[in-house]
């Protein structure tokens, strides 16, 4: 009878420790990730629900603040301007996004097949735009593009021709197409070409002794590997370009007023705050720009859902 | 020639004036009523005018706040320059050297009837105390101060925004190096200021600048004027409805 005794006290015991030390460790865990988890509630989580809570009043001219609920997202949603930079950075990401894989693809296949130093650098210098911070290289191209300091004038004058205004209300969508390829095409030549480098070398041998010439195992087999590698860089390009603000932003000054004060819906936001004082319809703006970015890259992802791998 | 920008509303807003537009009507008295009426004959006949010069390549169409216009007045691409009384300040900054040499030389704004004396303003800066302010009273002193004291030296950009020093001694006959010592106060400046009788500004002014600059646009492609005066005023309008204003047409 003692024994058993014993040994229930005893189990019960170590029962005992091992719940305490348990809720300890839970303790600790939570310790360890405090200052994230503050810096996270400050940071990003209160001025999140800050400015959700601003949406939720509308601020008139005339009247002063009221609290209308959902008015503002009403209002964006029927807002000529905010959806007429919707559907231009739609029309952006469909023009851009398939040359911008394009050129960072072939890029990546031509390097990754050659082994030469030249490659090397040649590497380099693709990536170095994207080093460039996107202002400087957006003043760089207005400069470019400038019809009194360009190169375009000189080049167009040889020929007896006047160079085309490219930041003119026609020109301007091309020309923006133009900088952010320029920026971004290195750095997603570097997704890919990581990717390929991962590639197992022992595969392109089997296709060579299947008797594939090198085109066909770029396009048969290279691609095919990288797909995920592909799909990654689309969303990254959707969501960049639905957020496209810095490059117009900079270039409006250059722009004779063809980059409007709603050109995009970043840019609209940023008007309606630090233009025309309406803080509360900016921050609707904002979490509607959030909510249509969200749903695109949903369906994007849902679209393509066999062949992502990383997302 | 000259040069009919997109990005400066407000330049082809103070010609509008000039020739009698009245876009807008409003007082702090009741400050939910709001006239608007920017389709008006006067924006027709300026825009017209401008357009039709445009057309023959009389003027140019380059943006004023960009460094190809300012590169192309140095250069002698222009022959005139319609400006506020602040812009030698500005070109001065630009390196533009006053002195004997500079070419530039100014003239009474012209007008659209002989014998007219209609003086308009373009807008500037001014100094103003902000609600924020603990002590009103004495920062509006300390601002005051600062600038109520201006003397050939010390003068601003080029215009006093002071108007007792207007009628100090030594304004009128002062001499401005940036046009070549004319005595440009007393030519042109002193009777512009005496002869301007004011603007009503709408309370969106900023939102308006923006539709002004689509408008000119439009009309600078050689679009229809007419079509592009009704876009703005109705754009205007929208949204000084949306702003809760009841909207006088």
């Amino acid at each position: 009878m003692s024994t058993t005794i014993r040994v229930r006290t005893t189990s019960a015991g170590t029962a005992r420790v091992r719940t305490g030390r348990s809720g300890r460790r839970q303790w600790i865990g939570w310790l360890f990730i405090a200052p994230f988890g503050i810096v996270f509630l400050a940071f990003l989580v209160a001025p999140l629900a800050y400015a959700f809570g601003l949406s939720l009043f509308t601020q008139k001219l005339a009247t002063g603040t009221s609290f209308d609920g959902l008015a503002n997202y009403a209002q964006a949603f029927t807002d000529p301007l905010f959806l007429g930079g919707v559907a231009f950075v739609l029309l952006f990401s469909v023009v851009l996004i398939p040359v911008q894989m394009a050129v960072s693809l072939a890029a990546a296949l031509v390097l990754d097949s050659l082994t030469t130093r030249l490659a090397n650098f040649s590497r380099l210098m693709i990536f170095v735009p994207y080093a460039v911070p996107a202002v400087i290289g957006a003043l760089m191209w207005g400069f470019l593009y400038s019809p009194q300091f360009g190169p375009l004038t000189d080049l167009f004058s040889v020929f007896h021709q006047t160079a085309p205004n490219i930041l003119s209300s026609r020109n301007v969508f091309g020309g923006l197409i133009n900088v952010v390829n320029w920026q971004w095409a290195g750095y997603y030549m570097i997704i890919i070409y990581a990717a390929l480098r991962g590639i197992d070398s022992s595969i392109y041998e089997a296709a060579e002794i299947d008797g594939a010439n090198s085109w066909q195992i770029a396009i048969r087999v290279k691609v095919p590997m990288v797909a995920s590698a592909l799909v990654l860089i689309l969303v990254f390009a959707l969501i960049g370009t639905f957020q496209f603000f810095t490059e117009p932003k900079i270039l409006t000054a250059a722009s004779n007023g063809a980059i409007t004060p709603s050109f995009t819906p970043n840019i609209y936001a940023y008007t309606q705050a630090f233009s025309y004082t309406q803080f509360n319809y900016a921050s609707a703006l904002s979490f509607a720009l959030g909510a249509v970015v969200f749903i695109a890259v949903y369906i994007f992802l849902f679209a393509t859902r066999k062949k992502g791998r990383i997302l | 020639m000259a040069d009919f920008p997109s990005d400066t509303p407000q330049f082809q807003q103070a010609l509008a004036n000039q020739a009698g537009s009245k876009a807008f009507e409003y007082s702090l008295a009741n400050r939910t009523d709001i006239t608007i009426d920017t389709a008006n004959a006067a924006w027709q006949k300026v825009l017209t005018f401008w357009q039709k010069m445009v057309d023959e390549k009389l003027v140019g169409t380059t943006g004023q706040q960009t460094t190809d216009y300012t590169a192309g007045l140095g250069g002698g691409k222009y022959a005139t320059m319609i400006a506020p009384s602040w812009e030698p300040g500005h070109l001065t900054g630009n390196g533009f050297a006053p002195g004997k040499g500079s070419p530039w030389r100014v003239a009474p704004l012209p007008q659209w009837s002989a014998g007219d004396d209609a003086q308009v303003n373009w807008g500037g800066s001014t100094y103003t105390v902000t609600t924020q302010s603990k002590h009103p009273k004495l920062a509006a002193e300390v601002a005051i101060n600062l600038f109520a004291h201006e003397t050939p030296t010390t003068i601003g950009a080029h215009f006093p925004q002071h108007v007792p020093t207007q009628s100090q001694k030594w304004f009128a006959p002062a001499k401005d190096p940036f046009f070549a010592f004319q005595q440009a106060n007393k030519e042109v400046w002193i009777p512009a200021s005496s002869g301007y009788k004011g603007t009503v500004y709408s309370p969106f002014q900023q939102f308006y600048y923006a539709q002004v600059t689509t408008a000119m646009i439009a009309v600078a492609a050689g679009k229809p004027v007419g079509a592009a005066l009704e876009k703005l005023q109705s754009t205007t309008v929208a949204y000084a409805e949306g702003q809760g204003f009841q909207v006088k047409k």
